[in-house]
């Protein structure tokens, strides 16, 4: 089964031959060890963080339709154009691009958010155009998305950690989701404090920072945080989860390939 | 474990709430020192939130740094930075004093707003002189025994030539050579006539004394002197001894030989005056004022007397205008000096007991001011007197305390009140707060003055931050600092329940912020801090004693000196410090002279004698200055 990539939804196979990222990596870790005097090597620092990194995307541009007829009014050349202009387009946004790797093996379909630093065919003919990405959260996220995860626990897949799951506390009164320690991460808890109304339902985007209740981050003043990642689970582990202060919590969450 | 930083609301200001869970900063940094700190934190300027930061007054914010769910650092923004970047601005850093800043927006109260109407309205503790006509609080005015020993005269003091003493005294000094006894003895020469020294005591009419004073004269000339003493007003006085009267001044002779037959032999020679004196007119004149008079009797050139060994016995001597106090079925039964203190006994008896005790009323006072009686007091055995101050007018208590006495401690006392409608007068009091008879109690270095007596500085923050959690009615400020907890400390002991070491004396002037009021006890070297007290889920307000930087006793550190557990090792725990760099002192220095001679001086244990003195080389300091025209420092 071949991969096939999408950037924003638009298969990128409509506008080239062949699309390949040419070199595997995984992003590094930020954050350095301390150098002590009178001691051998250095003392590790384990509180690391993965950093954004960058990996070139190669496309072999089409001279054809998406079908692979020439149809342009100039020809072949006109269609090499134009699948360029499109790609440049696609990649060029000043924002980030959802690229979506479909049908990757063993893993099946997953994607990640990318911001084009610069596309450039040094060495290749033209029609080969390698583009720069920069990944600024570098994991790829397993698709779909598992929702309504919940107590007592919930069962993670992948290799990278999860860190935007989706939490939705409805009603309960001091309502406290507590994750104990698991691999090498403390016990995470989760709170949100007194009993909010109207609507009763909380929704905490641990990826996007927001606590929401009827606008964007209202209920930001109720949340109460023992550690200041919000909430992380392990990659390929059985989660457990424990709620206090009554109602329910929902959690949605991407499992995360490095 | 984690650092997080929340934003809450000002404490102070509404309810205490939080606004935002977990503030995204890029960076942050807060130092903290003994009463002060400051924290700083960095956000992304795009952060969605950062109105609610950038709005202090009203919906914020207190930056309050959580070590993961307790808060160990928190300040108040006060200033923000925005910091540009290459193309747009990035980040805005928010700056701010730490906590204790928030001790800004609270104003002392005047001390008398509304409960205690006076003419000052600072808050005083520490006293001044003695205030109104209080007087004889230590006892000491001419009233003991003197031996000169002191080199102080005793009140003994020249006559003034009059027509009865026509001879002006000379030479009057304490002098070390060959003295009666000890090291010195008082000496003066009376002149050609009749003259010499005096000295005022007071005493209770109708009661005995007997004065002693020792005379010589190291000429053996001959000469004639008495010792003798006179009442003013119309008291009599009566003789025990071979007195006699003349001129109106009872008197007795050198050896206590008949009258006219005393003579200097050259030998240390004795009077002793043995006398009543009178009761007098007045029945309620406690007190009478009695000249003692050292005279030089002959008409003729006079020698050098020494005089010394002066001592007095007698009931009430030299404590006008203390008074006993006896009434109901009470007496007192000694009333007297005893060393420098007052002395006294009562009985009282079993039921409804009766009153008694010494007291001394107190005119010449301002209403509307702050006064303070303080004083020692000590028993042989345990006891309790009662300290009172009240009103002479209507016989009522303005202020009382009573003060148990462990046997044999003297114990000190203070009673303050700020007066009020007394015609500026009062009877200060002390009882004895018992039943029976009591023991001796002695009184001691009493005072009356203006303001109230130091406190500790627990007693201190107590009264001031206990005001400020008072509405003052007709004060638009209402009770402020209510959200701020100050029972870790109170006026016994510090906040890690160390005994406060001491009073100070301190005036904070009404509408002082509490922040600087922070600062005058931080200059004394107390410590304090607010600290967030979880189990409260307040703020609380923690004062410390100064520390001892010799016993590492106070102060809110813990002493690890002594924990061998605690250590610090250099590379492992220690990555990074200052290197800090003094000047180091010299301890060589070269003097360059104005004629071209060089001299040097140096001293191993790195301080320089001044000039090149010291106790060393004493020889030479004269010529090293006079020849200085430049000098170098150096380490050697």
């Amino acid at each position: 089964m071949a991969e096939t990539f999408e950037a924003d939804g638009v298969a990128l196979l409509t506008l080239c031959d062949k699309v390949r990222i040419p070199q595997e990596f995984m992003a590094s870790k930020r954050g350095g060890n301390l150098e002590v005097l009178h001691t051998h090597g250095e003392r590790q620092n384990a509180e690391k963080w993965f950093a954004a990194t960058e990996f070139p995307l190669t496309c072999f541009v089409k001279f054809t339709d998406a079908n692979g007829d020439v149809t342009h009014i100039d020809g072949a050349a006109g269609h090499g154009r134009e699948n360029l202009a499109t790609l440049k387009r696609l990649f060029g946004a000043r924002k980030l691009v959802r690229l979506t790797r479909k049908g990757t093996p063993h893993h099946g379909d997953n994607e990640t958010f990318v911001e084009s630093l610069a596309g450039l065919s040094a060495g290749e003919v033209s029609q080969v155009v390698v583009f720069i990405l920069r990944m600024v959260k570098p994991f790829w996220r397993l698709l779909p998305i598992n929702p309504g995860g919940g107590t007592p626990s919930i069962a993670t897949l992948g290799n990278g950690p999860i860190d935007d799951m989706v939490i939705t506390f409805t009603a309960g009164t001091n309502a406290k989701l507590t994750v104990p320690a698991i691999g090498e991460l403390p016990e995470q808890t989760v709170q949100i404090d007194g009993t909010p109304t109207g609507p009763t339902t909380t929704v905490v985007d641990v990826g996007a920072r927001t606590v929401t209740g009827t606008t964007a981050n209202d209920r930001i003043g109720l949340l109460t945080l023992n550690k200041p990642w919000w909430l992380e689970f392990p990659p390929n582990e059985t989660v457990l989860l424990s709620l206090t202060g009554g109602g329910t919590v929902s959690i949605d969450h991407y499992d995360k390939l490095l | 474990m984690a650092w997080r930083v929340e934003a809450w609301t000002i404490p102070g200001v509404g309810t205490f709430s939080k606004l935002i869970g977990d503030i995204p900063v890029t960076q942050a940094s807060f130092n903290t020192r003994i009463g002060w700190g400051q924290g700083k934190m960095t956000v992304p300027a795009d952060y969605t939130e950062l109105a609610t930061l950038l709005d202090p007054n009203v919906s914020g914010s207190l930056i309050r740094y959580f070590w993961d769910t307790v808060p160990k650092f928190e300040f108040e923004v006060d200033k923000f930075t925005l910091k540009a970047g290459e193309q747009s601005i990035e980040s805005v850093v928010f700056e701010g004093d730490d906590i204790l800043g928030i001790l800004n927006r609270a104003v002392l109260y005047a001390f008398d707003y509304p409960t205690k109407p006076t003419i000052d309205p600072d808050w005083k503790w520490g006293l001044s002189d003695p205030a109104g006509s209080f007087t004889n609080g230590e006892f000491d005015a001419g009233s003991t025994n003197i031996n000169f020993e002191d080199q102080a005269a005793g009140g003994f003091g020249e006559i003034r030539p009059s027509s009865v003493y026509s001879a002006v005294v000379e030479d009057t000094e304490i002098s070390d050579v060959s003295p009666i006894a000890g090291t010195y003895s008082m000496t003066f020469t009376a002149g050609v006539g009749p003259s010499g020294l005096k000295k005022e005591i007071t005493v209770k009419p109708g009661e005995r004394y007997q004065f002693s004073l020792q005379y010589k004269d190291l000429s053996a000339s001959g000469a004639r002197f008495t010792f003798g003493a006179s009442l003013t007003g119309k008291n009599t006085i009566v003789h025990h001894t071979n007195g006699f009267t003349f001129n109106g001044i009872a008197k007795a002779e050198l050896g206590n030989v008949a009258e006219g037959a005393g003579a200097t032999d050259g030998a240390v020679q004795t009077i002793n005056l043995d006398v009543t004196v009178g009761s007098g007119p007045d029945p309620d004149d406690e007190q009478k004022e009695l000249t003692l008079y050292v005279l030089y009797e002959d008409a003729v050139a006079a020698p050098e007397i020494r005089i010394d060994t002066y001592t007095q016995v007698g009931d009430k001597l030299g404590l006008e205008p203390w008074e006993p106090r006896a009434i109901r079925t009470a007496t007192v039964d000694v009333f007297q000096l005893n060393g420098t203190a007052l002395e006294f006994q009562v009985t009282t008896g079993a039921s409804s007991p009766p009153i008694g005790g010494v007291f001394q009323p107190v005119t010449g006072l301002t209403d509307g001011r702050m006064y303070t009686f303080s004083g020692e007091v000590e028993s042989p055995t345990a006891t309790t007197v009662r300290i009172i101050i009240s009103r002479i007018d209507a016989n009522g208590w303005l202020a009382s305390t009573a003060v148990s006495l462990a046997a044999g401690v003297p114990k000190e006392f203070s009673l303050s009140i700020p007066l009020t409608a007394t015609d500026g007068s009062v009877f200060v009091e002390v009882r004895y707060d018992g039943v029976g008879t009591s023991p001796l109690i002695k009184l001691n270095n009493a005072l009356w003055a203006e303001g109230q007596g130091a406190a500790n500085v627990g007693t201190q923050w107590q009264a001031v931050l206990n005001d400020a959690a008072v509405d003052h009615v007709g004060d638009f400020r209402g009770a402020h600092l209510d959200w701020l907890k100050f029972d870790s400390f109170d006026g016994v002991n510090d906040s890690a329940g160390v005994p406060w070491s001491g009073n100070e004396a301190v005036t904070l002037t009404h509408g002082m912020k509490y922040a600087d009021i922070a600062s005058v006890y931080a200059e004394l070297g107390y410590e304090q801090k607010i600290v967030w007290d979880p189990i409260a889920v307040k703020h609380s307000f923690e004062v410390y004693g100064p520390h001892d930087i010799i016993t590492h006793v106070g102060g809110m550190g813990t002493d690890k000196s002594a924990d061998d557990t605690v250590a610090i090792i250099s590379g492992s725990l220690l990555t990074e410090a200052p290197i800090e760099r003094f000047r180091p002192g010299s301890n060589a220095v070269l003097a360059e002279g104005a004629e071209g001679i060089w001299t040097e001086q140096t001293d191993s244990s790195g301080s320089i004698p001044k000039f090149g003195g010291g106790s060393t080389t004493k020889a030479t300091p004269m010529r090293w200055t006079k020849q200085r025209s430049s000098t170098r420092h150096c380490r050697r």
